[in-house]
């Protein structure tokens, strides 16, 4: 039994009166709440008062504005519904793919995208209960001074664990900020720094209100690769994210422009560079896939802040980013 | 009389029926209450001349096979459990289908072990349980479980209660080795140590890999094959 | 914090009910309104056994905060036979097939598995039936026989069989 600490719940049915209540000192904002509240119950934070997103209604549309050709999701759509949208599969389909493999059918149905991208870091030092922390007297991300992944470090590394955020950078996606001082547009891409202890740039006060895909006209193929131990309820062990612009609509067109975004490192994803050499080169000529794999692998070194041998998950990254590309070639 | 979807019917005019529940109340009525107390105890002269050993004795034991159909992914290590076949010699079943869910639970249960499940303490973090939770000690979902086939063999044991022996612990056991030959006979390595994980599996392929590559093993029949 | 006042439906019924603002939708049914057929397992949305349905959806009530379920509907595994008698076919089809065993996982599979049927109607295959259980750990069946019995149900109410002639 694991009991929250004793607060106050605050329903607002606008997203005015959500941000005018956020102002109050010790408020903290909760959407679906499935990794919210765990960190709660853990006593990882201490608000003494949640407003709830649950209220405010406007937030959960998904609509395509066809001047700005931009696909506009809510950030209050679960990832059920995000995977199911017609529209995102339409414009974004390796967003359905990542929304669709979020730890369970149950979380999926109640945690939001909006959610979904401010999900904290995590570490196997840190997600657990209080008495399993004060055994090892916590660490910079909780009660205590250390960090125990790197030894002697005073950065904490605590891992970024969302499925959707990589496909989404990889995408060019920006988030929508409200806040007190108005609303603003930041591209994800710059949204997550390196610091596990705080790794996004929203301000307290702020509510991110929608997730905004730019449209292409050209032909793309865009993938979302995740391993982990079991089929369902974990977080990713490895996750990639790729997205090729092509030349023409087929995989055997050369490839107009390539990125590719790696999760669960440190707190921040990372962008993987140096992928020019891939340009011009056919999507389904092996060697693309072999170049891609080694260029992860080699600027990609997964830490000890989540289970598995990190040298593992390291050697897995160069197979199941290789093998993300050939299922790309071979969906056509 | 037979009770079925919630109603007690007649066998020789089934249109003769009542709700349950009225049944019982008449039985009631005309019985008191209904019920049953039985025990059974093990044999007295079955046991071990050694301390302890005359706990329990059985007066027979089970036997069980199991097949495991399974595949290993030479390049990442994770071994998939496809179906397990499980035949199981209970004695006499008292209820096939309890024997069954019995049977299918305790593969469920070692194939768990053999494949994910493992007690980790952390000696560098004052012994630090490092699954505490049931997020991080990984018990198999619905998409995990490999199908799995019961078999019940029936050979009555005259010490038994009705022929039983037993259908608890028995069925797990061999899964493991089940999953361990498998592997061997996938790709060519012998695990010895639970659970078969993706890194402790890869790294005993690679190892042996660079012993065919030194000329000290023969290639595996698999490697073989892919080779021709 | 100072209790507050909470409405909402449960199985059909209009409730209302005093809460801390602290409490999860899980602590209400099961401690406040006796609805203790929905279990405390993990409390942290792992193992899915607080199943419950919020406005016909399966959702975890362990994170699951009791003041935002204000004027839902929720449906708890007590509810379920309602409709039909006493048993819905899921919870008979868990029985003939011996689909329990220490039975702590039963509510939420019961309550994903009737979510299921009610969106795919007709018979399910048992994959589509791993994949909506997938958030709901069981230790004791092996899955086997829980997949068994909401295929059989499904059967059962896209064509419904008689029993009492297959009795004789």
């Amino acid at each position: 039994m694991l009991r929250l600490p004793r607060l106050d719940v605050l329903m607002p049915a606008t997203l005015d009166e959500a941000v005018l209540a956020l102002q109050s000192p010790g408020s903290r904002l909760i959407a679906g709440g499935t990794d919210l509240l765990p960190n709660l119950k853990h006593r990882l934070e201490s608000p003494t008062m949640l407003v709830s997103l649950a209220g405010v209604r406007e937030l959960s549309t998904i609509t395509v504005d066809d001047d700005a050709q931009e696909l506009v999701i809510g950030a209050g759509a679960t990832l059920t519904t995000v995977e199911q949208c017609p529209q995102v599969r339409a414009h974004a389909p390796s967003l359905c793919s990542a929304a669709g493999l979020v730890a369970s059918p149950l979380i999926r149905n109640q945690a939001t995208l909006g959610g979904n991208v401010n999900l904290d870091t995590r570490c196997r030092y840190v997600n657990q209960t209080d008495f399993w922390r004060s055994a090892i007297g916590g660490c910079i991300k909780s009660e205590g001074t250390v960090c125990h992944v790197v030894p002697g470090g005073k950065n904490c590394v605590a891992a970024m664990s969302s499925d959707c955020v990589p496909v989404l950078i990889s995408l060019g996606a920006s988030l929508q900020l409200v806040g007190p001082n108005g609303r603003r547009r930041v591209a994800m891409k710059d949204y997550y720094v390196a610091d596990g202890t705080r790794h996004t740039t929203r301000e307290d006060g702020e509510v991110t209100t929608a997730v905004i895909v730019p449209l292409v006209s050209t032909p793309r193929r865009a993938g979302y690769s995740k391993w982990t131990v079991r089929g369902s309820i974990d977080f990713p062990l490895t996750s990639v994210a790729l997205c090729f612009d092509l030349e023409r609509d087929e995989v055997a067109a050369p490839i107009a422009g390539a990125t590719v975004v790696v999760g669960v490192l440190g707190a921040k994803p990372r962008v993987v560079t140096r992928l020019d050499e891939v340009v011009g080169k056919s999507l389904s000529d092996p060697e693309t896939a072999a170049i891609v794999a080694e260029r992860v692998h080699r600027q990609c070194k997964p830490l000890a802040n989540v289970p598995y041998e990190a040298p593992y998950r390291r050697q897995m990254l160069r197979v199941h980013t290789r093998r993300a590309i050939e299922a790309l070639v071979a969906d056509g | 009389m037979a009770l079925i979807q919630r109603e007690a019917l007649d066998r020789e005019d089934p249109q003769r029926r009542v709700p349950i529940a009225e049944a019982f109340w008449w039985a009631e009525e005309d019985h008191g209450l209904l019920g049953e107390v039985g025990s059974y105890n093990t044999p007295k002269d079955r046991h071990g001349e050694y301390r302890g050993g005359t706990i329990g004795a059985s007066p027979a034991y089970s036997f069980t096979a199991h097949i495991a159909d399974l595949s290993v992914d030479v390049e990442t290590g994770v071994t998939t459990v496809h179906k397990v076949w499980v035949a199981h010699d209970c004695g006499q079943a008292l209820s096939r289908r309890i024997v069954e869910g019995q049977m299918e639970g305790s593969v469920y249960m070692g194939f768990a072990e053999a494949i994910m499940e493992e007690h980790v303490v952390d000696p560098e973090h004052n012994g630090e349980h490092t699954g505490p939770s049931l997020l991080d000690y990984r018990m198999p979902t619905f998409l995990d479980t490999p199908d799995i086939e019961a078999l019940i063999v029936e050979a009555p044991d005259a010490q038994g209660p009705y022929g039983a022996k037993e259908a608890g612990e028995g069925p797990l056991h061999p899964i493991i080795p089940a999953i361990a030959n498998g592997i061997y006979d996938a790709v060519g390595v012998r695990i010895d140590r639970l659970p078969f994980s993706p890194p402790r599996v890869l790294a005993a392929i690679q190892a042996r890999e660079a012993e065919v590559a030194a000329g000290h093993v023969q290639p595996h029949k698999t490697n073989a094959r892919r080779a021709g | 914090m100072t209790a507050r006042l909470l409405r909402f439906s449960v199985n059909g019924e209009p409730v209302t009910v005093a809460v801390e603002p602290q409490r999860t939708l899980l602590e209400v049914l099961r401690y406040e309104l006796d609805l203790i057929g929905s279990k405390q397992g993990c409390d942290k949305g792992d193992c899915g056994a607080c199943t419950v349905q919020i406005d016909g959806l399966p959702r975890l009530s362990c994170l699951t905060l009791a003041l935002a379920v204000e004027g839902r509907d929720i449906q708890t595994v007590e509810g379920l036979g309602r409709a039909h008698g006493g048993c819905h076919p899921l919870q008979d089809a868990m029985d003939r097939w011996d689909a329990a065993q220490c039975g702590f996982c039963t509510p939420g599979i019961l309550m994903s598995a009737e979510s299921l049927l009610r969106r795919s109607p007709g018979p399910v295959t048992r994959s589509e039936v791993r994949e909506a259980l997938a958030g709901n750990l069981c230790r004791c069946t092996g899955y086997t026989k829980i997949i068994d019995a909401v295929v059989d149900a499904s059967e059962q109410m896209a064509a419904p069989r008689d029993e009492t002639e297959a009795a004789q």
